[in-house]
């Protein structure tokens, strides 16, 4: 028995030995960036928006790097877990995620235990905006932002307007809506955006709040009400915005890029070049116009400029609904 | 149409795609811990470089196999290898204990190609007028088809109805954990970040069925597991085809009902077996059989299942919303190529979705072959590998499992964790199904729950929503009539006693 | 049976009790379903302890003549140890140890050159399964101090 067991150890520590000297040796201090794989963090499923645009990504931003890109999904709480993930990365560039507006602006905000810091996801890319729409279905009661609004003030809390998740684009697009009109209706939120839109095409709700390219999708069946954008939607030319109907509100979900707070700025340069290679790429933008999303091209900076002035603007609504 | 999309087809190198996806979705969905859904996932990046009707059938052809293979850790080792088999563990699980574990193969084979065959048909030829009717289901109904779901645990908790609906009950409160479907507030994290994502469902699963397995192999004196000497049946597979052949009602009614539920979005297609298997127990002349090891069991369920595959595809392929998680992500697979769900789909690009759509029908036809051959050579290999190694190896497996899901070692610990629940539940007379059914049910119902508050607030009544509908209705019958049908036997069997008397 | 019904039915109203306690700080709208499933819980835990008072003993216990209790335990906490450790030597490395420790555990009895095989198998399992998920599918495992 003992002779096995002194085997077995000697075995065991051999096999350290050597695995520990191949990790060892494997690890040198290394010379330019970047040198080893990429991991690119999803915060959200397979299949879903976010995912999508990594993946047609991912070969241009292989080919622009010189390194094998890993896209890993870390789903969970809204892309909290996601991001906490990201926050308490290595700081060395080897590790970005997607982020999304207002996901990050607001999940900090408004939870006590968020999981990260917004400051703590340094803004890299902003390469694209879906914008939100209100919509009711073709055969409705009311055929106009103005009809609409008008029931609602005089029935206050009786049109249900559904949307995804809370305290997210959808959500804070009701609650400006409500804030800018003085109308008071009830929010339905669903779980995603496929059961919201389930729930409004079976007729559950009376209206909802879409991204761009659910609302393209089901084009012959709704009346959009107004639309997030500053000017006209090209795939929607017959939806009207809210800013031309007096409501001063965009709506819309943007999506970019980020590391972790405190990776060097030379690295940051790398990355930021790559993905204004990527997605300034025709075909990658005709791609996402097809998939009904807006291109956006802001680099590290303009886009942390961007997010500091957006958090500013809904902690003064939040304050204003008594959320925080 | 119908003929370019058959010409896309029939090509040797999609002949090639659908037996690899087949074969490698059996492979995998036998894998404890592995699902469709993440066997699809990791190969979507990889179709991004192929052209649609070969992604498309690819990943269809793993779709299907993973949910039929998902029969054989079942059977084997009482643990689902996809959520959608746990009803298969029921009679499966038995079967195996009988020696007749190649007999419950068989008859999973058969039941999952005839159903899968059967859920097929409806995809073709009533997708987008079955979409509509889905979309009727609105959150009242999902409520009452939660608490109607809630009413199998009667059929599941063979032993103590008490202990099953306790269960059930836990299961509910698990689901709690985590984010708060509408209000978005933290319940239940104790601070953790990753427990507000609340209990997975698949370490949750494997905790509770397999770790009591693996604990139970080590504990039992047997040098191998559940061996019993191989009788040898001739024509075993003509057999149990003609069997089943007896009854198509049991395939049929299983298949539809399998259907149905992978139709409507969100009800979670891991129900369909359960709901499939309660209905066969409840039709059955002989109720009491079931669960001691027939293959009707198995068949409802697996016949279910395979069937539930076409069933998720319609609405995502109608509509873009999924019926089942796979569903959603062969949907990120369709948008990757361009391709746009609704009716655009079945026109301007019809000859690639009708291509995809026969590629399904192969697909299920390969299971037969595929099926067989594979799971007779894992029923051999798991009770020809030494217990001392299968038991750790399990193990691993099941680690493996529990962590690809989210990349998250906080889903092993959960795994871990279930797994001391499940054994000690288990010795207490506590069943693992009962538990899996609440969690799964859970944030549906409290979603349908809340929901229609919220609804019912705005139009007036709060409570009202819940019994104006008429599909309601119909779910809250079929619900009492569940729940109280075990006391309606009796009082049958006891009328029927006194006219016999009489 | 009964003893341990009343074990298991007093513990799970402590837990009911446990989850209630917290379920009183939600909102109305999320503590409504939590308040509902613990009562559903509590109340069918109470009614199971009654009924061990009032009905006769089924007789079930766990079959203990053929239930190897120490391996078991020793299995157990040998999988859990091995759950702990992986994100601390990662993956591989923590694989390589405890599989074959557990293996050789459960085969004490057997002779030596049995032994040394079944290690062999055993680490060839664990090494192939690891480099099959990180190489070929791109599932990344925890990399712990090591691999």
């Amino acid at each position: 028995m003992n002779i096995q067991i002194n085997r077995l150890t000697a075995a065991v520590l051999l096999l350290l030995g050597i695995t520990g000297f191949v990790f060892a040796n494997g690890d040198a201090e290394n010379a330019q960036f970047p040198s080893k794989n990429i991991t690119y963090i999803v915060p959200f499923n397979p299949g879903g928006q976010s995912d999508i645009t990594a993946q047609y990504q991912k070969e241009m931003l292989e080919a622009a790097l010189g390194v094998n890109v890993v896209i890993k999904n870390i789903s969970g709480a809204g892309g909290a877990v996601g991001w906490s993930t990201l926050a308490s990365s290595a700081p060395d560039g080897y590790t970005i995620s997607g982020n999304n507006i207002p996901h990050i602006i607001a999940q900090p905000l408004v939870k006590d235990n968020p999981g990260y810091q917004t400051e703590q996801l340094e803004p890299l890319y902003l390469f694209q905006t879906t914008p939100i729409g209100l919509t009711v279905l073709k055969d409705s009661r009311w055929s106009n932002l103005d009809e609409f609004i008008s029931y609602a003030k005089a029935h206050p809390g009786e049109i249900t307007i559904g949307g995804s998740g809370t305290y997210t684009g959808h959500h804070i697009a009701y609650l400006m809506l409500q804030q800018l009109t003085g109308a008071e209706f009830t929010y339905i939120p669903s779980t995603g955006a496929a059961p919201s839109v389930a729930n409004f095409l079976g007729g559950h709700t009376d209206a909802l709040f879409a991204n761009s390219n659910d609302l393209v999708t089901h084009n012959n069946e709704i009346n959009v009400l107004g639309m997030g954008t500053e000017e006209r939607f090209t795939l929607l030319p017959d939806a009207p915005t809210f800013i031309e109907q007096g409501i001063d509100m965009t709506a819309g979900i943007d999506r970019g890029v980020c590391v972790p707070q405190g990776t060097p700025s030379d690295v940051i340069a790398v990355l930021e070049d790559a993905f204004r290679k990527v997605c300034t790429d025709p075909e990658f933008m005709a791609k996402m116009e097809d998939m009904g999303m807006v291109v956006q091209n802001l680099g590290a900076a303009e886009y942390k400029a961007y997010i500091v002035k957006t958090a500013a603007k809904y902690e003064e609504i939040l304050k204003q609904l008594g959320v925080i | 149409m119908i003929i370019d999309a058959l010409q896309l087809l029939f090509t040797p190198w999609n002949m090639l795609f659908i037996t690899l996806g087949v074969g490698a979705g059996i492979l995998v969905g036998a894998l404890p811990g592995l699902t469709a859904t993440m066997a699809i996932a990791l190969l979507v990046p990889f179709t991004f470089s192929m052209n649609a009707v070969h992604s498309l059938v690819l990943l269809g052809g793993i779709y299907s196999g993973a949910i039929y293979g998902g029969s054989f850790s079942a059977i084997l080792i009482n643990t689902p290898g996809t959520p959608s088999a746990i009803a298969t563990t029921f009679d499966g699980y038995a079967m195996a204990r009988k020696g007749e574990s190649y007999a419950a193969i068989i008859t999973a084979t058969i039941a999952s190609v005839i159903g899968g065959l059967i859920g097929v048909f409806f995809l073709i030829f009533l997708a987008p007028p079955l979409s509509r009717a889905a979309l009727k289901f609105g959150p009242p109904e999902f409520f009452w088809l939660t608490v109607f779901g809630l009413t199998i645990i009667a059929t599941l908790a063979s032993k103590s109805i008490l202990k099953g609906l306790i269960g059930g009950a836990f299961g509910l409160l698990l689901s709690v954990i985590g984010i708060a479907p509408i209000e978005g507030s933290v319940r239940y994290s104790f601070g953790s970040i990753s427990m507000q994502n609340g209990i997975a469902l698949i370490p949750a699963m494997i905790g509770l069925f397999c770790i009591p397995e693996v604990i139970g192999m080590i504990a039992k004196k047997d040098t191998h597991y559940n061996v019993i000497p191989y009788k040898r049946e001739k024509k075993l597979i003509r057999r149990i085809f003609f069997r089943l052949m007896k009854k198509p009602f049991l395939l049929i009614r299983s298949a539809v009902i399998g259907t149905v539920v992978g139709i409507i979005p969100g009800a979670g297609g891991n129900i369909a077996g359960m709901v499939a298997y309660n209905e066969a127990v409840r039709v059955s002349k002989f109720p009491k059989r079931f669960g001691t090891g027939i293959i009707d069991g198995v068949a409802a369920s697996e016949a279910s299942n395979n069937a539930e595959v076409s069933g998720s595809l319609i609405p995502m392929l109608t509509l873009g919303i999924p019926g089942a998680p796979p569903a959603a992500v062969l949907l990120g697979a369709l948008l990757l190529q361009g391709l746009r769900p609704g009716p655009y789909l079945f026109t301007s690009h019809g000859e690639i979705t009708y291509s995809f759509l026969f590629s399904l029908i192969l697909a299920n036809i390969l299971i037969l072959p595929l099926g067989l051959i594979s799971g007779k050579a894992m029923s051999k290999l798991i009770t020809g590998i030494p217990v001392t190694i299968l038991a750790p190896f399990v193990f691993l497996l099941s680690v493996i499992g529990s962590f690809a899901i989210n990349n998250n070692m906080a889903d092993v610990y959960i795994m871990l964790i279930f797994g001391i629940i499940g054994f000690i539940g288990r010795k207490a007379g506590f069943s693992a199904g009962p538990i899996v059914l609440g969690l799964i049910l859970g944030s549906i119902c409290e979603q349908g729950l809340v929901q229609s508050i919220l609804m019912g607030r705005a139009k007036g009544s709060a409570i009202g929503v819940f019994f104006q509908r008429p599909i309601s209705i119909v779910m809250i019958i079929l619900t009492v009539v569940s729940a109280f049908w075990p006391l309606i036997v009796k009082i049958k069997n006891n009328w029927r006693h006194k006219v016999e008397k009489g | 049976m009964k003893r341990a019904d009343r074990i298991s039915s007093l513990v799970i109203i402590g837990i009911s009790a446990f989850f209630m306690v917290e379920a009183k700080t939600f909102s109305p709208l999320s503590g409504l379903f939590p308040r509902v499933a613990i009562f559903l819980l509590g109340g069918l835990s109470l009614l199971l302890f009654i009924l061990t008072f009032v009905r006769r003993d089924s007789g079930e216990t766990f079959d203990s003549a053929s239930f190897r209790h120490i391996p078991s335990l020793i299995s157990l906490l040998l999988m859990i140890v091995w759950g702990i450790l992986i994100p601390v030597l990662g993956f591989l490395v923590t694989s390589l140890i405890f599989f074959p420790l557990i293996t050789l555990y459960l085969d004490r009895d057997a002779p030596g050159k049995k032994k040394l095989s079944r290690i062999a198998i055993v680490e060839v399992l664990a090494i192939t399964f690891y480099l099959f998920f990180t190489q070929v599918l791109y599932v990344p495992f925890p990399e712990g101090l090591l691999l």
